[in-house]
């Protein structure tokens, strides 16, 4: 998991906090962790509340990336974090409690697409086209909003494989875990997502 | 060559860790090739495309609202109600009333009584709400002992954004 806290710790207090206890703190994060997973099915809502300063940022990125707008994805990473909050008595620790809580999130998210509908396959055709070339590197905000708009298009399961495997790193195996899926059927949904988002970029309009 | 490579085979290839035999396909044939150029142009385009930075104050408000939805009962909705009636109805009686109890002052150029609020996102009370939201603390049931101040300041920005549409439906009540 990416960089919780940056930029947090001046403007947070409970942010600066958690820096600095954990700067200093040697024990394994994992064990931090688990105390405080331990804590919250005690209902202890400050360790809690740890828990979800520790993961804010991944959980608002994901959902962030299948919805595309920071509305939606604010209320998906409420309702992950509450919904995680009201299953911790029934967390088993199988898992780890990120791959734990980003499951929650993106059963969220697929819901939330279920119940909007499914998202049109197609990129929009009215996107401006204000340079020609086929470069494979992003380099502005316009073209980023762009590849995100791809991805957020992409088939449900595409976008999910790619989404969980690119942006957080997690394992084909952890991302199966989670999609009730294969690894086989994971690498292949994440290859043909890659071949769609750069086709879908290399069209007319889909790319500047 | 029997047959072209499979898609999970192409992706272990690009991720670096499939066996030799794949990989000297795929530098022998072109098809396989391509297409495994075009998931690395792929994954190379997703890579450069970050999530925008949300506000800064954005994650202690996430956090508050996570707090005060998991210290509530199931169920509970957040959007205030009752309240918001009491306040769009003082706010109306404030302004029907309020020129007659003022003591009279010398003739000033004509100036309506009331005056609609601006459309919502040209309205410059929206952010001072906001901004009560993100620096008042918890949110707490309406109590009337407590004043308006606290109440506020507990708003969501959902429910403020809820408050000004209440007042802006009273408002075009009252100027008809």
């Amino acid at each position: 998991m990416a960089g919780y806290l940056s930029g947090d710790a001046a403007l947070d207090p409970l942010a600066a906090w958690s820096s600095v206890a954990r700067s200093e703190e040697p024990r394994d994060a994992r064990a931090l962790e688990r105390e405080l997973v331990e804590a919250c099915r005690r209902g202890d809502r400050e360790a809690f509340d740890q828990l979800v300063l520790r993961h804010q940022r991944d959980i608002y990125r994901l959902c962030y990336r299948y919805v595309n707008n920071h509305e939606d994805a604010d209320d998906l990473a409420q309702e992950a974090f509450v919904k995680a909050w009201r299953a911790i008595p029934r967390f088993r620790g199988d898992s780890s409690f990120s791959t734990w809580l980003y499951r929650i999130a993106v059963n969220a998210c697929l819901n939330f697409r279920a119940a909007r509908g499914p998202a049109s396959e197609e990129l929009p055709g009215t996107i401006a086209d204000p340079r020609a070339g086929a470069e494979a590197r992003v380099e502005d905000e316009e073209e980023a909003s762009r590849v995100r708009e791809a991805v957020s298009r992409l088939p449900e399961k595409q976008r999910a494989t790619l989404i969980l495997r690119v942006y957080h790193e997690l394992s084909h195996e952890e991302v199966a875990q989670m999609l009730g899926s294969t690894v086989g059927t994971v690498k292949a949904n994440l290859f043909h997502a890659l071949a769609n988002l750069r086709k879908r970029m290399a069209e007319p309009g889909g790319k500047s | 060559m029997t047959g072209h490579v499979s898609e999970p085979a192409l992706l272990d290839v690009l991720e670096g860790g499939r066996a030799g035999s794949d990989r000297e396909h795929v530098a022998a044939c072109s098809a396989c090739a391509a297409r495994l150029a075009e998931a690395a142009e792929g994954w190379s385009l997703a890579l450069g495309a970050e999530v925008p930075e949300p506000p800064p104050f954005y994650w202690a408000s996430l956090r508050r609202v996570v707090r005060r939805r998991i210290e509530a009962p199931r169920g509970t909705r957040w959007r205030v109600i009752l309240p918001l009636s009491l306040l769009a109805a003082a706010a109306a009686a404030a302004v029907s009333i309020g020129p007659s109890v003022r003591p009279s002052i010398a003739p000033s150029p004509p100036v309506p009584a009331w005056s609609a609020l601006p459309p919502e996102d040209a309205d410059e009370g929206l952010p001072v709400l906001e901004g009560l939201v993100l620096d008042g603390g918890d949110l707490t049931p309406w109590d009337d002992s407590r004043g308006i101040g606290p109440f506020l300041a507990g708003l969501s920005r959902e429910d403020s954004r809820a408050l000004v549409t209440a007042l802006r439906t009273s408002g075009e009540g009252s100027e008809r």
